[in-house]
C-alpha cells in the first residue's frame, strides 16, 4: 500500500483491488465506453484522442512519478503478465502476456516463468535477459526506483534460458506472482548504454522502442502525445487502433468543451461537480469506476489531546462523512471504513463505520472536559490546489462547530504540507492514501515507523496493532494474511488514528466513437486500450 | 544612443545577477524539500529519499547548487529539469517559439487596434461614439481572461466552430508541408492572441485617447491645420506620433508581461508556452526551471524598457536633441 498526500506520483502497480462492473457493453463487464448498440463487431483502425490536464514526467517507467505518463508507458513496455481485476475475493489474478506461463517450485520459493517468443519493435528478441535486467535496474541503488519495495522479497532473477526466467524469494507470501510481474521489461540492448545512476537525467523522449502493443511516435511537451501501433506486438490481432492522440489541455472546462464537441473521444478524471451536465451532454457517456484511494483525516498522535483515542472516536462521530460524499463528491463516492480499501480482498464486510452521532461525540468530549466554556479547538490543514480537500476541511469545521469543536482550516503548498506532516507539527491534516497493490501497513501504522524512521505521520502506537502487522508479514497464503488483516483493519477502527473519510470513483467521459475501452483494473485504466476500437 | 545601449547593457549583468540570487534564495528558503514533491508522501526510506536527492545532486549544499547553477549557465547549460525530464534548454527551446509567436500576434493586436480605437475616440471627443468605445474598452479591459477565453472558445470553436478550441498544431500536422504547417499554427493562434491582445487594446485605446486629445490642442497641430493638412493627416501624421510615447513605454513593458504571464491564456487554450512552464515549475519546486524561467523574463524586461526608450528617441526628436544637447 502506498501512502498519498496529492496527486498520485508512485509506480502503478499490481493493485489488489475489486472493480465496481458498471452497466457497459463492450467487453464482458467493467465501467466502460457507450451502451450496446446494434453495429458490427470490433472494426480496426481510426485514431482515439484522449484529453489529459497533464503532460508526461518521463518517457522511463522507473524515473517517472506520475500516473498519467506511467499508465501511457504500460502501454509500451509490456509486463510477464497483466493484471486482472478480480480482487474482491482473493489478490489479482493475471493474465500471460511477455510470460505464456508460470510455475512455483516446491517449497513455493521459486517461480519460473517461460516467456512468449515476443520481440522488441526494432525486431531483437525480447529474451530472459531482458527481464533480469530489469529486475537489476528495479533494485539499482543508483537509479533508486521508488517501487523498489515490490523487489525486496526477490534474492535474484536467474536466466535458465533465452525463454526461461526464474525469480528466487526469501520466503513464501500471499503477493510473490504480482511482485515478481510489476514492472515492465526494458530492452537490455537500449537502455543498459546509459548507466542506472545517469537514468534519472537521461532524456528518454528520443527512445523510440516497445514491446507493448503502442510505441511513442511523437512527442510535443505541452501539446501532445501521439502512440501508434507497433506491428511487431506479440498479440497479431492486437491492437485495433491505429494511432492514440493525447492532447494535453490543462483547463478542464476546455476538454469537457472539446469532448462534447466531438473532437476528443475520451477524458478522464472528470470533476463530480460536472459530471451531471457532462452526462446529458447527447453523445457523451460517463463510467464512474473505483478509485484506488481513500481520503482521512490524520491526527496527531503525539499531541494532546489527539493522543487520547476516545476524543478522536468522538470527532468521527461527529463529522457526517455521508453529507461529505453527497455535498462534496456529488454522490461518486462512499464512506470509508478504513484503514483497507472496502473493495479488496483483505477488507473485512462486517466492520461498519462509525455513524454520525454528534450528541454521543459532545458527551465524549464532555466528559473530557470539552464544553462551551473550554472548547476544543485546533487547526485541520490540507495541501493548496486540491479543491475537494480544501472543501472538506471546511465541511468539518461547519460540522464540528455543532457540538462546540472550533476548527480552523489552512491550507499550504504541497511540499510545505508534507514537510509539516512528517516533523509532526500539525494538529490534524486531510490527505489521501492511493493504493498501488503492494500492502505496507507497517510503514504507516508500526510503532517502528514514526518519522523520521517512517511514514506514521500520526505517530500512532499500539502493540496489538505490531503484532498484527507482524502476523500479516508472516502469513504464508492470502487465507492466513486476511484473517489478520481483518483483526488488524478492527484494532485501527477502535483506535482511530484517522478518521477515514471516503472512497471516491473516478469519472471517465466517454466520445460517441469509442468502443472496447473496458476500465476494469481501476489502478490501469487505459489497460485495455489494445482491445478499444473507433466506430468509423 | 550607442552610449545608452551601452549603459543599460552593463548595468544589466548585475541586475540578472542579482534578480537570480534573489529567486534561488526564495524557493530555497519555502518549506519543504523537492524530493518531497518527487517521491510522494508515501512510506520512503530515508534511504531511498537519499538516493533520489543524489540522483539529481539536490543533496549539494544550497550555495554549491547555485554557483554550479551558475558556472553551467555561462556555458550555455541551464540544467535539468526534474518536473519534465528534460534538459532545461529542450524544454525553453519547444516552449519559446509557442510563446514568442502568441506574444508576437497579441503585442500587435493590441497596438493596431489600441491605435485605431484611440483614434476613433478623438473623432468627436465627448461624443457618443467616444462614450461607447469607453465603455466598450472598460468592458474589456475588466473581464478576466479566463472567462474571455472560454466564451471565445464556446463561440468560434464550438457553436460557429472557425477556430480550434486548443493546441498549437491540428493532429498529424507534423506530416504536412511547411507552408501547410505554417498556415495551420496561424489559425492555432489566432484565437488565443485575440483574447491575450483584446484587454490590453482597450488600455491603448486609452493612452491613445489621452495622448491625441491633448496633442490635438498643441499649436503644432492648429499650425498644420492652418496650413491646410487634412483631417486624417492631421490626426495621423501630426497628433499620432506626439501621442505615441506612452503607448510605446506601455508596450516595452507589455513584452515580458506577454512572453512569461500569459498563463491563464495558455492555460485555457492548452498553448505550449512559457507561462505554462514557468507555473508548473514553481509548483513542482523545479528550481533549474524557475532560475531559467526567471533569467528569461529579467532580460525581456530590460530589452524591452531598451526597446522602449530607443523606439521614444524615435518618434520624439526632442529627446535625441536633448541628449545631444547635453553631451
Amino acid at each position: 500500500m502506498s501512502r498519498r498526500g496529492g496527486t498520485a506520483r508512485l509506480p502503478l502497480a499490481t493493485a489488489a483491488f475489486v472493480l465496481v462492473f458498471l452497466a457497459g457493453a463492450c467487453g464482458g463487464g467493467g465501467a466502460s465506453a457507450p451502451p450496446p448498440r446494434a453495429e458490427a463487431g470490433p472494426q480496426r483502425g481510426g485514431t482515439l484522442v484522449i484529453g489529459s490536464t497533464v503532460d508526461a514526467d518521463a518517457w522511463n517507467e522507473y524515473v517517472s512519478q506520475q500516473t498519467f505518463a506511467q499508465n501511457l508507458l504500460r502501454r509500451v513496455y509490456a509486463r510477464l503478465a497483466q493484471e486482472q481485476g478480480d480482487t474482491s475475493e482473493h489478490p489479482p489474478s493475471f493474465e500471460p502476456l511477455l510470460a505464456a506461463s508460470w510455475a512455483f517450485s516446491e517449497g513455493g520459493l521459486t517461480l519460473t516463468f517461460k516467456l512468449n517468443d515476443a520481440t522488441w519493435s526494432d525486431g531483437t528478441p525480447l529474451t530472459a535477459g531482458d527481464v533480469r535486467f530489469t529486475y537489476a535496474a528495479q533494485t539499482s541503488p543508483e537509479l533508486g526506483w521508488t517501487g523498489a519495495s515490490f523487489k525486496e522479497h526477490i534474492k535474484d532473477v536467474r536466466v535458465v534460458d533465452p525463454h526461461t526466467v526464474a525469480f528466487r524469494f526469501d520466503r513464501a507470501y500471499p503477493e510473490m506472482l504480482a511482485d515478481a510481474v510489476e514492472g515492465g521489461i526494458l530492452p537490455e540492448h537500449v537502455f543498459s548504454k546509459i548507466p542506472f545512476a545517469a537514468w534519472r537525467t537521461h532524456d528518454w523522449s528520443q527512445v523510440r522502442i516497445g514491446s507493448g502493443p503502442f510505441l511513442l511516435l511523437n512527442w510535443r511537451p505541452g501539446e501532445e502525445i501521439v502512440l501508434v501501433r507497433n506491428p511487431r506486438y506479440l498479440a497479431p490481432d492486437r491492437p485495433l487502433l491505429d494511432k492514440v492522440v493525447v492532447r494535453i489541455v490543462p483547463d478542464v472546462g476546455n476538454l469537457e468543451t472539446q469532448l462534447a464537441a466531438g473532437a476528443l473521444d475520451y477524458v478522464e478524471g472528470v470533476p463530480p461537480q460536472d459530471a451531471k451536465r457532462l452526462a446529458g451532454t447527447p453523445g457523451v457517456t460517463l463510467a464512474a469506476f473505483d478509485n484506488p484511494m481513500f481520503d482521512y483525516v490524520g491526527w496527531n498522535g503525539a499531541k494532546k489531546p489527539f493522543d487520547d483515542p476516545e476524543i478522536r472516536r468522538a470527532l468521527t462521530l461527529a463529522i457526517d462523512r455521508k453529507a461529505i460524499v453527497e455535498d462534496l463528491l456529488y454522490g461518486y463516492g462512499k464512506i470509508s471504513t478504513g484503514p483497507l480499501l472496502s473493495t479488496w480482498w483483505a477488507a473485512d464486510p462486517t466492520l461498519v463505520a462509525f455513524p454520525y452521532e454528534p450528541e454521543e461525540a459532545r458527551r465524549i468530549l464532555a466528559s473530557k472536559g470539552y464544553d462551551a466554556n473550554h472548547p476544543l479547538a485546533f487547526e485541520l490543514t490540507t495541501n493548496v490546489g486540491n479543491r475537494v480537500r480544501e472543501a472538506v476541511t471546511l465541511k468539518i469545521q461547519e460540522q464540528l462547530a455543532r457540538i462546540g469543536v472550533k476548527v480552523a482550516p489552512r491550507s499550504f503548498e504541497m511540499k510545505a504540507f508534507r514537510e509539516r506532516n512528517l516533523a509532526g507539527n500539525y494538529d490534524a491534516y486531510v490527505a489521501g492514501w492511493r493504493f498501488n497493490g503492494k500492502l505496507d501497513l507497517a510503514s504507516i501504522f508500526g510503532s517502528k515507523a514514526i518519522p523520521p524512521a517512517g511514514s506514521n505521520a500520526v505517530a500512532y502506537r499500539s502493540a496489538e496493532a505490531d503484532r498484527l502487522l507482524a502476523a500479516i508479514g508472516e502469513a504464508a497464503d492470502w487465507t492466513q494474511a486476511k484473517d489478520a488483516y481483518a483483526k488488524f483493519a478492527q484494532r485501527i477502527h477502535e483506535d482511530q488514528p484517522y478518521t477515514f473519510l471516503y472512497e471516491g470513483k473516478r469519472i471517465a467521459a466517454f466520445g460517441p466513437r469509442v468502443r472496447g475501452l473496458r476500465i476494469d483494473v481501476p489502478s490501469d485504466p487505459l489497460a485495455r486500450l489494445e482491445s478499444c476500437w473507433i466506430a468509423h | 544612443m550607442l552610449g545608452l545601449i551601452t549603459r543599460r547593457l552593463l548595468s544589466a549583468v548585475p541586475l540578472i545577477a542579482g534578480v537570480l540570487t534573489l529567486t534561488f534564495l526564495l524557493v530555497e528558503a519555502a518549506p519543504g524539500r523537492p524530493a518531497d514533491l518527487l517521491l510522494g508522501d508515501g512510506p520512503v526510506t530515508p534511504e531511498l529519499r537519499a538516493r533520489v536527492e543524489a540522483a539529481y545532486g539536490l543533496d549539494q549544499p544550497a550555495y554549491v547548487r547555485y554557483a554550479s547553477w551558475m558556472g553551467n549557465a555561462l556555458r550555455g547549460d541551464l540544467g535539468w529539469s526534474i518536473s519534465r525530464g528534460r534538459q532545461v534548454t529542450s524544454v525553453l527551446a519547444d516552449a519559446l517559439p509557442h510563446t514568442i509567436g502568441l506574444a508576437a500576434a497579441a503585442l500587435s493586436i493590441q497596438l493596431l487596434l489600441g491605435i485605431l480605437l484611440g483614434a476613433l475616440h478623438v473623432v468627436r471627443p465627448g461624443g457618443a461614439l467616444d462614450h461607447g468605445l469607453g465603455l466598450a474598452g472598460l468592458v474589456l479591459a475588466s473581464v478576466p481572461t479566463f472567462w474571455l477565453g472560454l466564451m471565445a472558445i464556446l463561440l468560434f470553436a464550438v457553436a460557429v466552430p472557425i477556430f480550434p478550441p486548443s493546441s498549437a498544431h491540428s493532429i498529424g500536422a507534423e506530416a504536412w508541408s511547411f507552408p501547410a504547417r505554417a498556415i495551420d499554427a496561424l489559425w492555432h493562434a489566432l484565437l488565443p492572441s485575440l483574447v491575450l491582445g483584446l484587454g490590453a487594446a482597450a488600455i491603448v485605446a486609452r493612452f491613445v485617447r489621452a495622448g491625441l486629445v491633448a496633442a490635438l490642442g498643441e499649436g503644432f497641430v492648429r499650425a498644420a491645420r492652418a496650413r491646410g493638412a487634412s483631417g486624417a493627416r492631421v490626426l495621423w501624421v501630426h497628433a499620432l506620433p506626439a501621442a505615441a510615447g506612452p503607448v510605446i513605454t506601455l508596450a516595452g513593458l507589455q513584452l515580458p508581461v506577454l512572453v512569461s504571464g500569459a498563463v491563464v491564456v495558455e492555460v485555457v487554450f492548452g498553448w505550449p508556452g512559457m507561462g505554462r512552464v514557468t507555473y508548473d515549475a514553481v509548483m513542482a519546486a523545479d528550481l533549474p526551471v524557475v532560475l531559467a524561467a526567471v533569467l528569461l523574463a529579467t532580460i525581456l524586461v530590460i530589452a524591452g524598457n531598451l526597446l522602449a526608450d530607443l523606439g521614444l528617441a524615435f518618434v520624439d526628436p526632442r529627446l535625441r536633441l536633448g541628449r545631444k544637447a547635453s553631451r
